[in-house]
């Protein structure tokens, strides 16, 4: 009797956990009330709500993030990515990070923190640079047909910010 | 009725569960691994994204690593310090995990830190984070240490139970709703329909690896990959299931995502991906020798000796009914 009682209550957990991940998954709202309440907190703690929407409905562009660093003369002692190239899951992850630039349309103020907060990472690793230009450049891809006709992949300026190392004064391009 | 009882009930080998234990804790090692050196640029105040812009990006209401280093810095331990004593225990939680060894508590661990590192650099994740945080979570749950652990070899374990089966139809049925939810959000992309998809995601420089332009000449080549790869998603939630044609679409899945991982440089998650089909649905969830809760009624639901990691975890909740 405690045995099959046992296996009730599991399978009623198990297929409310089920109903959950399918509503996840599905992305169908609970509308509001309790109930979405608790299921959104189930899902934060078991991913029970997550959706799977990976390569859909397609693939966008990438965004890449550049960095001229200069010296008191003004001139480009280096230019470097953000990523350190130490190994591929790494840069995958910094690349990921650079994505949220402009996933969600951020606020100005938001763009402007992030690429502040790069910075002071490139300072951090040219000690000898008095500013650091900040170039993000966005991946222009031509489809398949007007690839065969003749065009090329370009990078194209998307933002460009620059951080002095006195003064935090910054200049938008 | 009685096939449904069956389907869900008739009492299935540990090993399943016990191969996505392993599989998750050694990706997950792998991924510690390759992003150590780059931790403090991730996770510290400091680094590419610094605590104010964390605390932005990640989720509200979820652990984050910033109220752990400042209640450590109130005792005088530096952050750095703070930062690898988290990050040694979650080493540490994974490589119990890995091992089976107090699996239910290595599997809490590795969750709950897990999920505190996702969430201090949320802007960094994909995939692979989202799908680890899902498995470990089920890891607490599921009687995963009652194979190959050492929890196993300690104690005279049953080599079968109705939990295992259970919480293998819960993660084989959450497998088809991601592959079928997946299928359904990518076909009413234009980019699947014409092939576009393939060329752009194997073109685009986050995850190029190989040179691909000869495929702008064979349009029809990335609209069957394309349609292929929908055509396999939309297949798996039914033909995963008959005997006849499951061991097909598990080496079709197995192909799919170790191309992901090979042209798409998507390492972890192809690697993570072919592992949930492989141990769900590709490892014999048959198993000869006693049925374990089955036995006897004395065993059937006696948490002593013979109990499973799950079993004795669920030990206090169950008493309660």
């Amino acid at each position: 009797m405690k045995r099959r009682s046992a296996k009730k209550i599991w399978l009623t957990v198990g297929l409310t956990h089920a109903a959950l991940v399918l509503l996840g998954a599905f992305q169908i709202n609970l509308g509001h009330g309790l109930v979405r309440e608790l299921a959104t907190i189930y899902g934060k703690f078991s991913g029970s709500t997550s959706g799977y929407a990976f390569f859909a409905p397609g693939v966008g562009s990438t965004l890449r993030a550049t960095f001229n660093v200069i010296d008191e003369k003004g001139a480009v002692l280096a230019r470097v990515p953000l990523e350190q190239g130490k190994n591929h899951e790494a840069d995958l992850r910094v690349g990921n990070m650079i994505g949220w630039f402009w996933k969600d349309n951020p606020k100005r103020e938001l763009q402007r923190s992030m690429t502040a907060s790069w910075a002071a990472k490139i300072f951090a690793r040219y000690p000898r640079a008095a500013a650091i230009e900040v170039v993000l450049e966005e991946f222009q891809l031509p489809d398949m047909d007007r690839y065969r006709a003749g065009e090329r992949p370009t990078w194209t300026k998307y933002y460009s910010a620059k951080f002095k190392k006195a003064v935090a004064k910054k200049k938008e391009a | 009725m009685k096939a449904i009882y069956k389907f869900f009930f008739r009492p299935a080998s540990f090993r399943p569960l016990a191969g996505l234990r392993i599989a998750v804790a050694a990706t997950l090692i792998a991924q510690a691994v390759f992003i150590s050196p780059e931790f403090f640029e991730f996770f510290g105040r400091a680094g590419l994204l610094q605590e104010g812009l964390q605390r932005i990006f990640s989720e509200p209401g979820t652990p984050r690593l910033a109220p752990y280093v400042n209640l450590l810095g109130t005792w005088g331990i530096a952050e750095r310090t703070a930062l690898w004593l988290a990050g040694g225990a979650y080493l540490l939680a994974l490589t119990a995990l890995l091992l089976g060894f107090k699996t239910c508590v290595a599997a809490t661990a590795s969750w709950f830190l897990h999920w505190t590192f996702m969430s201090t650099a949320a802007c960094a994740n994909y995939g692979v984070d989202v799908f680890a945080h899902i498995f470990l979570f089920y890891l607490i749950f599921i009687p995963s240490g009652g194979a190959w652990s050492v929890d196993s070899l300690r104690r005279a374990n049953a080599l079968r139970s109705w939990t295992a089966r259970l919480s293998l139809r819960v993660l084989q049925f959450h497998l088809c709703a991601v592959y079928l939810s997946s299928a359904l959000d990518k076909v009413v992309g234009p980019q699947w329909q014409t092939g576009e998809v393939m060329w752009r995601a194997l073109m685009l420089p986050v995850y190029n690896q190989f040179d691909f332009t000869w495929l702008a000449a064979l349009p029809w080549l990335a609209k069957i990959m394309a349609w292929g790869s929908l055509g396999l998603e939309f297949g798996y939630c039914v033909f995963i299931w008959p005997k006849a044609t499951r061991k097909y679409v598990v080496w079709a899945t197995v192909g799919l995502h170790l191309g992901i991982a090979v042209f798409l440089g998507l390492h972890l998650f192809g690697v993570l991906m072919t592992a949930f089909t492989a141990t769900l649905f590709g490892i014999d969830a048959r198993a000869t020798g006693f049925a374990g809760p089955n036995v006897s009624s004395r065993r059937r639901f006696s948490f002593g000796k013979r109990a499973s990691t799950v079993e004795r975890c669920l030990a206090p909740v169950r008493s309660s009914f």
